[in-house]
């Protein structure tokens, strides 16, 4: 294991530093975009790394920030790239707030700011959901009360990627969040979004640290880094030492962070959402990853050959 | 020098007042106290919503009499309103109403009136992308400024169609938000987008974190200016309270007097009280708007919203002394 200050490019490994590495991880957690394929195109090559950690036994568990595409938008979209999921191998927001909400028993309605997508996985587990404002607000402070003053027992807010995201809506999460048992729970946490070379859009963590600061209440965070969803990945996979997980991703305040604060083992790929020059800049540790690759494709040079099954 | 002295914080010149720590209630001065704190300044700095009058609505009793009332004594009066959807003209014709009180144009400085002076003094003739109320782009527009269009209302559906309301529309030489009831994510992507261009002007309006709204606080302006300033790593020219350029603003105004010999007025912990503080001059928080003295009192000892003076409203200023 990397102990040193700087991250080592894993093909910079020495013989018996890449066999100790290899048998240092049972599991892979992996993150999606950025990783596999961008908004745009695919990292080539990037399945035949996942089917080769596959063959050497180890087990892949794909954790993204992005709720936006469906499960079987997913699963569509991996046939392409050559890698075979199933719809639990893969762990979204959405998702982990099932999980989650399940977890704490929780009853009473919920006020979301997401997409229509993980708005469905909600609903299709039963929880009542509120929205809007959807209109366009007369421009006046009457009007605007009429549509962001709201009475009804809302106990939670969820916020995550939402495309028609308005100021309006945030001020009336802002003002179900003044009761005292109504939750703050955040998806994806992504303060800008890449989506394309060179091009970032605000992500939907900027909006929701409006929130944050509004309301003086903490987030319960469903994305990457946060905490609750590390937790129920452990618990879901029986994991007993984190150490065993291997997290690879593009972005070092999602996936570096999350997998450092986990005690899980650290690759950052320079695929998506973070350069090699942005990646040396790294002064804080806990950022830092233990190891990094041009593209998660150079994993296959670590790997046995791929030979055929027969071959044993 | 000793104006610049005056001017390096509110430190400088609260030490030589007593009892700086918890602020001064009005109405229990005595009448020599209350003569010496008119004495002590010659310009006053005045909040127009929840000071004047109620936000957007009637004046509230008492506060036409103490504006006549420091009028009489000789202080010169500057409005400092935040409030852009009603234009100046639409202030002066409120203040027009009260017989007593007698305000020129010049006294009020508004976020519209100052973005666009500002306009006008750098020789800005470029696109501008606004998002503020209508009356707001309208006064630009009637200072022959050109403003980008856009489609406001349409359900973003896809990748494509967000990728549109960002991307699409013409380039723009100047950016500016203020209150924008409409206000959408994708407009501050788009604005975040043409903020790249480092030859794109960044301005801002009010700028005020939370907005009083009923029996508590709506979410004001300022946090939606601060989202593009931290995605772009730019710091917006902010011509409202409680921006730094409005600051320097009223410092032009009356060049030649120390800070100390100001009183700003307001209902705003934050936007008025904490603004004047830091621009070190006198404040005086009244209770008719956004603040209640149980937020006064629950600010710890010497916190930079702590206002000097408190009042139950303007009208304390010409009550009699106790």
């Amino acid at each position: 294991m990397a102990e040193s200050n700087s991250p080592q490019h894993i093909l910079t490994m020495s013989g018996e530093q890449r066999q100790r590495f290899l048998e240092s991880f049972d599991w892979v957690f992996s993150d999606i975009d950025g990783v596999i394929y961008n908004l745009e195109s695919d990292v080539p090559d990037a399945g035949l790394a996942y089917n080769a950690l596959e063959r050497a036994g180890k087990r892949l568990t794909f954790v993204t920030n992005n709720s936006v595409r469906t499960l079987e938008q997913t699963a569509r979209r991996f046939a392409k790239s050559k890698i075979q999921v199933a719809p639990e191998q893969i762990w979204h927001p959405a998702q982990t707030l099932v999980y989650y909400l399940r977890s704490i028993q929780f009853e009473g309605l919920i006020y979301i700011m997401a997409s229509p997508q993980f708005k469905a996985v909600l609903q299709q587990a039963g929880f009542q959901l509120l929205e809007g404002p959807n209109h366009f607000i007369e421009e006046t402070y009457e009007d605007l009360a009429r549509h962001i003053f709201d009475k009804q027992p809302v106990r939670a807010v969820v916020i995550d990627v939402d495309f028609n995201l308005t100021s309006a809506k945030l001020m009336r999460a802002h003002l179900y969040l003044r009761h005292p048992d109504c939750l703050l729970i955040t998806g994806a946490t992504d303060r800008l979004l890449p989506v394309g070379k060179g091009v970032n859009i605000i992500g939907p963590g900027a909006f929701a640290s409006i929130l944050v600061e509004a309301s003086g209440q903490p987030p319960i965070v469903m994305g990457k880094p946060g905490r609750p969803l590390g937790d129920m990945l452990l618990q879901q996979n029986k994991i007993t030492d984190p150490r065993r997980v291997l997290m690879i991703g593009d972005m070092l305040a999602q996936d570096v962070l999350f997998g450092r604060q986990l005690g899980f083992q650290t690759l950052l790929v320079l695929t998506g959402g973070c350069s090699l020059h942005q990646l040396l800049a790294v002064t804080d540790p806990d950022l830092l990853p233990d190891y990094y690759a041009d593209s998660v494709v150079d994993l296959l040079q670590l790997l046995p050959e791929s030979t055929p099954k027969a071959h044993g | 020098m000793l104006r610049r002295l005056c001017q390096v914080g509110a430190t400088s010149w609260r030490s030589a007042q007593p009892n700086c720590h918890s602020p001064k209630v009005f109405k229990q001065l005595s009448a020599a106290e209350r003569e010496k704190f008119f004495d002590s300044f010659d310009v006053v700095f005045c909040d127009c919503d929840g000071v004047v009058w109620y936000t957007l609505r009637d004046f509230i009793p008492g506060s036409a009499q103490a504006l006549a009332e420091l009028q009489r004594r000789g202080k010169r009066l500057t409005f400092v309103t935040n409030n852009s959807i009603s234009s100046v003209a639409e202030h002066l014709h409120k203040f027009a109403e009260q017989a007593q009180v007698h305000v020129a144009k010049e006294q009020i400085v508004h976020p519209a009136q100052a973005v666009c002076d500002h306009l006008k003094d750098i020789g800005f003739g470029g696109m501008i992308y606004c998002l503020a109320t209508p009356p707001f782009k309208q006064l630009l527009r009637d200072a022959g400024f050109r403003l980008s269009q856009e489609r406001e209302g349409s359900v973003i559906k896809t990748l494509a169609e967000l990728r549109e309301a960002i991307f699409g529309g013409e380039p723009v030489d100047a950016v500016i938000i203020d209150v924008d009831f409409n206000l959408t994510a994708t407009k501050l992507m788009r604005a975040h987008v043409q903020l790249q261009n480092p030859s794109c002007l960044f301005l801002a309006g009010a700028a005020d974190a939370l907005i009083p709204f009923g029996n508590g606080d709506i979410i004001g302006p300022g946090p939606f200016i601060d989202i593009v300033a931290q995605s772009t790593g730019r710091q917006p020219t902010v011509l409202g309270k409680p921006g730094e350029a409005l600051r320097q603003l009223l410092r032009q105004h009356h060049a030649h007097i120390p800070p100390n010999r100001v009183l700003f007025v307001g209902d705003s912990l934050a936007s008025d009280i904490g603004f004047a503080r830091a621009s070190g001059y006198q404040t005086l928080l009244v209770l008719t708007g956004g603040s209640s003295q149980a937020d006064v009192d629950s600010l710890p000892a010497g916190h930079a919203h702590m206002p000097d003076y408190v009042g139950d409203c303007l009208g304390d200023l010409c009550d009699k002394a106790n």
